[in-house]
């Protein structure tokens, strides 16, 4: 095939700009992992990392959110550790497939949002090794791994196993909606789930009750191992619901608001789970989110109203509630101002496990275990970057990003620069002084700014000039797939 | 190289999971309801905060679907949107440049030209239409054969020989327009004088019983365009809806109207169809004076919502409508579309599901099928085209619309004989900040104005707005500027 050809081409000529910035930035090379190197089972944590679906943190009342409470999700920020300057992508693909494979956007080529149960064509493939997740290494290191809730970038009607090729055992995914497949598009009430025996209806039940039911079943069968378990939940995305517990809500913020306080309330159920099985302090739990909240939707964070940001790189679109906790383990009561973002997780969760990075994966995350055991103050992240939205095109040669260079946004703690499609700074904000990044100072010649504008200027000039493409072997056409939309389209 | 022999055993085996009746994906059973006036802001969650007429039964239409929010009537009035839902036209490219047709007169649509129901016949498609033509067509004396004089009225038992199953339906059941709703017609004769208050039940007693119908040979897709006669005038609800609304006829019919929706919903669910129909819920133009609109006001009811003016304006009020699309399986539950689209791209979408390209005759139609994916409409047609009752022209591009008229274009004041003397020839509003079309931009953004204006002449010049072979206009000269004292001062 030569589309494969073409592919594998543009791939390999990524990886080797890839290899060179990475040698230059952030990379953490395997030597720098801790020695612990799978050792026994007891002193490898449990990993529980709970994402909710499209929520900033004007839904979260830890942070400031004065429209909700959220009382169980305040008590793991108030027994943990709560980060002010950790970046999701902007949007789901983006995200998941960032936080799957430690890789930015701009390396995997997801720099737009596909939906693959829908659109079809392209897919998350687990045959290239470059699209390695952080559950198969961690099923390497001996760990039993589990996922829940919402997955979106295979089509299980085609790979039903999917998530066992990615690396988990054991699932219970919204199937995400199957184009032609009129079931599947339910994902709260009578929702259609796929698990390790197939995809099917579980009419009169509550999606949300389904997927963190299994997850505690899962917990409570092998607690006697080190258990990796990703809970990328369906809460709290459209469409907007009334719950269980409220379910006359009917404007669509009062069923908003019943959607975050039930997330809270399954938030709460996880931890009393891991407190009856005696788990606790062993489990080190993550809470966060894939991008800010939907665009319809407006809250109040510290006295300032906030528009839902998703698909902006806006700090309300990508700068994500991101808290750790687990008593004993990770320090208590912490604030934090320390920089990460989601292509950290794969080497941490590989550091807290033990293990090492398997030769020659490239990455471009640094783990930020020791900062979260408390070991050390601050992360070795001198920057973290934000990119992928909107959606993909798809062309004769298969998906590939709307443009060559997807816009993008880097920040340090106190500043951020905005990179447009020409791979200009087009845009330089205080954070510090200008939180709602209203002021341009691009103009600026005060020395602070220039410097920190240097400083930017060099990482994006480290940047590959163009976005690499998803990469997949091509597949027979399945009827759903989308067509290509060439000139003769009205 | 895949082969065809994969190829067809995939998609064998892929339509197999799909669906076990006989309308297919690719040619699903397609429903159009069409209301008559009923403004944007009548449909209760559209209008959550400013609409005070209960409408279930489309609001969970909405729920289960996609809600467009910036869908135009190809016009402010009923005549000439009808003409372009059904043939992928601008009306204004016939003889008729202002007003509506009164029956009498031979056919709006030459015989020569597809309409939806003419290209779903020839997919194979049984096609019907219950309710209100309003395109013109000739009554011939039963026992002559003469046709009738514009003045006088038709008997039963008079026959049409150009109505609408000379125009692609097989079957006809309803009537001409609102001053002739009591002449009953079915197929090509007048069958029954009927009181105008049982049009609406009989229009829902005959949509369920044709879906009925249908069912019994589901082998045959079918396509059902129901253009109620509701809530335009005359404002006759039934006995037991009097009262219901509390706000007055007009809310009480807008409510019943409501309940036929149901009906057809019902009995599509009742009949397992509703899995694989297409069903579109829109409106012909905005919301009549004749509703009685500034005492609906006063009772807290806008019936345009947030957009200004109303039916037969330039200004949205007269054509932004309600379009709301169900079709399980393709469209996302609960989701919302912003991307621009007119009741003139029903064709062209129709035309893609079916699997053919846009016939070139549909001049001004593109197919909105991405969006129902949520994905762009790709189109070669640079804007739409609005156009008032007095054959105003208005276009939009973007988030920009330039109307070529001084007030509202309709009935609404300021009408063009009511401006002041110093008003400006055109306006121009950015419809994303100013969707209440308050402040008139035409003199501070010359350039968005100029191109806008020329698009807009060479989509008239052109004979079609989107690319395609030459295409003339019916008639010579198309005027521009319709306002005598602006001609020439542009």
């Amino acid at each position: 095939m030569t589309i494969t050809n073409a592919v594998r081409g543009a791939f390999a000529a990524m990886m080797l700009l890839g290899a060179m910035i990475t040698g230059g930035c952030t990379s953490m090379t395997a030597g720098e992992s801790t020695g612990m190197a799978a050792e026994k089972a007891d002193s490898q944590p449990n990993i529980l990392y709970i994402m909710v679906d499209d929520l900033g943190k004007e839904w979260v009342s830890c942070y400031g959110a004065e429209d909700i409470q959220t009382p169980n999700i305040d008590a793991l920020a108030a027994g943990g550790m709560k980060f002010h300057n950790a970046y999701s992508m902007p949007q789901c693909t983006p995200t998941r497939t960032t936080l799957l494979t430690g890789k930015y956007p701009w390396r995997t080529g997801y720099v737009n949002h596909w939906d693959v149960p829908r659109w079809g064509v392209a897919y998350f493939d687990w045959k290239q090794k470059e699209n390695t997740t952080f559950a198969r290494l961690m099923k390497d290191m001996g760990y039993a791994t589990f996922a829940a809730g919402k997955w979106q970038i295979n089509d299980f009607r085609i790979e039903p196993q999917a998530m066992k090729k990615h690396g988990f055992d054991d699932w219970a995914m919204w199937t995400g909606y199957e184009t032609d497949n009129p079931p599947s598009d339910k994902r709260y009430q009578d929702p259609y789930i796929n698990t390790p025996e197939g995809s099917k209806t579980y009419k009169g039940q509550f999606g949300p009750d389904i997927y963190v039911g299994r997850l505690i079943q899962f917990m409570r069968t092998h607690k006697d191992k080190p258990m990796c378990l990703y809970f990328p939940m369906a809460l709290t995305h459209i469409p907007l619901v009334a719950t269980p517990d409220e379910p006359n809500a009917r404007s669509p913020l009062d069923r908003h608001k019943a959607m975050v306080r039930y997330t809270d309330k399954l938030v709460g159920q996880l931890v009393d789970a891991l407190d009856e099985l005696g788990i606790r302090e062993r489990t080190i739990v993550v809470f966060t989110t894939d991008n800010g909240t939907a665009g319809k939707i407006t809250g109040t964070l510290n006295g300032h109203k906030v528009k839902g940001a998703k698909a902006q790189e806006s700090e309300a679109g990508v700068c994500a509630p991101f808290i750790v906790n687990c008593p004993g383990l990770v320090p208590a009561g912490v604030e934090t101002e320390a920089l990460t973002d989601f292509t950290d997780m794969l080497p941490t969760f590989v550091e807290l496990g033990g293990g090492e990075l398997p030769e020659g994966l490239i990455i471009d995350g640094t783990s930020i275990a020791p900062l979260i055991l408390g070991k050390e103050k601050d992360s070795k992240r001198k920057w973290i970057m934000a990119l992928g939205f909107g959606r993909a095109r798809l062309t004769e040669d298969g998906v590939r990003g709307a443009k060559v260079f997807a816009t993008r946004v880097i920040r340090d703690k106190r500043y951020k620069v905005w990179v447009s499609n020409d791979r200009e700074i087009v845009r330089f904000h205080d954070l510090r002084e200008d939180p709602w990044e209203a002021n341009n100072l691009l103009s600026s010649e005060r020395a602070e700014h220039t410097k920190a504008v240097r400083k930017f200027q060099k990482v994006v000039d480290a940047l590959p000039e163009k976005d690499a493409y998803p990469l997949y072997e091509p597949r027979a056409a399945n009827r759903w797939d989308q067509k290509v939309r060439g000139n003769k389209k009205r | 190289m895949i082969t065809q022999t994969i190829k067809t055993v995939l998609c064998a085996t892929a339509s197999l999971l799909a669906f076990n009746t006989f309308a297919t994906a690719s040619h699903p059973n397609i429903v159009v309801i069409l209301c008559d006036d009923l403004g944007y802001g009548d449909v209760q969650c559209l209008n959550p905060e400013n609409g005070k007429i209960k409408t279930p039964h489309v609001d969970k239409l909405a729920e289960q679907g996609m809600v467009f929010t910036d869908a135009h009537s190809g016009s402010s009035v009923c005549t000439p949107t009808r003409y372009g839902l059904l043939t992928g036209r601008y009306s204004w490219r016939t003889r008729l440049q202002r007003g509506v047709v009164q029956g009498f007169a031979p056919c709006l649509i030459a015989p020569d030209r597809l309409t939806v129901a003419g290209l779903l016949k020839q997919q194979g498609y049984a096609t019907a239409i219950l309710g209100k033509w309003h395109l013109d067509f000739q009554y011939q004396d039963p026992d002559t054969g003469e046709i009738l004089p514009k003045k006088g009225s038709a008997p039963v038992g008079a026959t049409i020989p150009d109505g609408p199953v000379s125009r692609g339906f097989d079957f006809y059941h309803g009537f001409h327009h609102a001053g002739h709703m009591d002449r009953i017609i079915e197929n090509d004769k007048v069958i029954e004088i009927l009181e105008e208050i049982h049009c609406l039940p009989r229009l829902t007693e005959k949509s369920v019983a044709y879906i009925e119908k249908r069912a019994k040979t589901p082998e045959q897709p079918f396509f059902l365009y129901v253009p109620l006669g509701s809530p335009h005038t005359p404002i006759v609800p039934s006995k037991e809806w009097q009262g219901k609304s509390e706000l007055g006829p007009y809310g009480d019919f807008v409510m019943q109207t409501d309940a036929t929706v149901g009906a057809i919903t019902d009995a599509l669910k009742k009949h397992g169809l509703a899995d694989n129909t297409l069903l579109i819920f829109t409106s012909d133009n905005g919301c009549s004076k004749q509703a009685g609109i500034s005492a609906l006001r006063k009772q807290g009811h806008y019936v345009s919502a947030q957009y200004r003016g109303s039916k037969a304006d330039s200004w949205d009020g007269g054509h932004r409508v309600p379009f709301i699309v169900r079709w399980p399986g393709k469209v996302e539950a609960g989701s919302s579309c912003d991307q621009l689209i007119t009741l003139v791209d029903l064709f062209a979408t129709v035309s893609e599901i079916t699997g053919e390209n846009a016939p070139d005759m549909a001049e001004d139609s593109v197919s909105f099928l991405p969006a129902l994916s949520d994905l762009p409409i790709v189109s070669t047609r640079k804007g739409v085209v609005h156009h008032s009752i007095s054959g105003h022209f208005a276009y939009r591009q973007g988030k920009w619309k330039l109307i070529l008229a001084r007030g509202s274009g309709g009935w609404t004041s300021p009408k063009e004989n009511q401006v002041k003397a110093d008003a400006l020839p055109a306006q121009l509003y950015d419809m994303e900040k100013d969707p209440g079309e308050q402040n008139n931009l035409y003199l501070s953004h010359p350039e968005v104005a100029q191109r806008l204006l020329a698009n807009l002449t060479a989509d008239i010049q052109n004979g079609r707005s989107t690319d395609g072979s030459a295409s003339q206009n019916d008639v010579e000269n198309i005027v521009l500027w319709k306002s005598q004292r602006t001609r020439g001062r542009r």
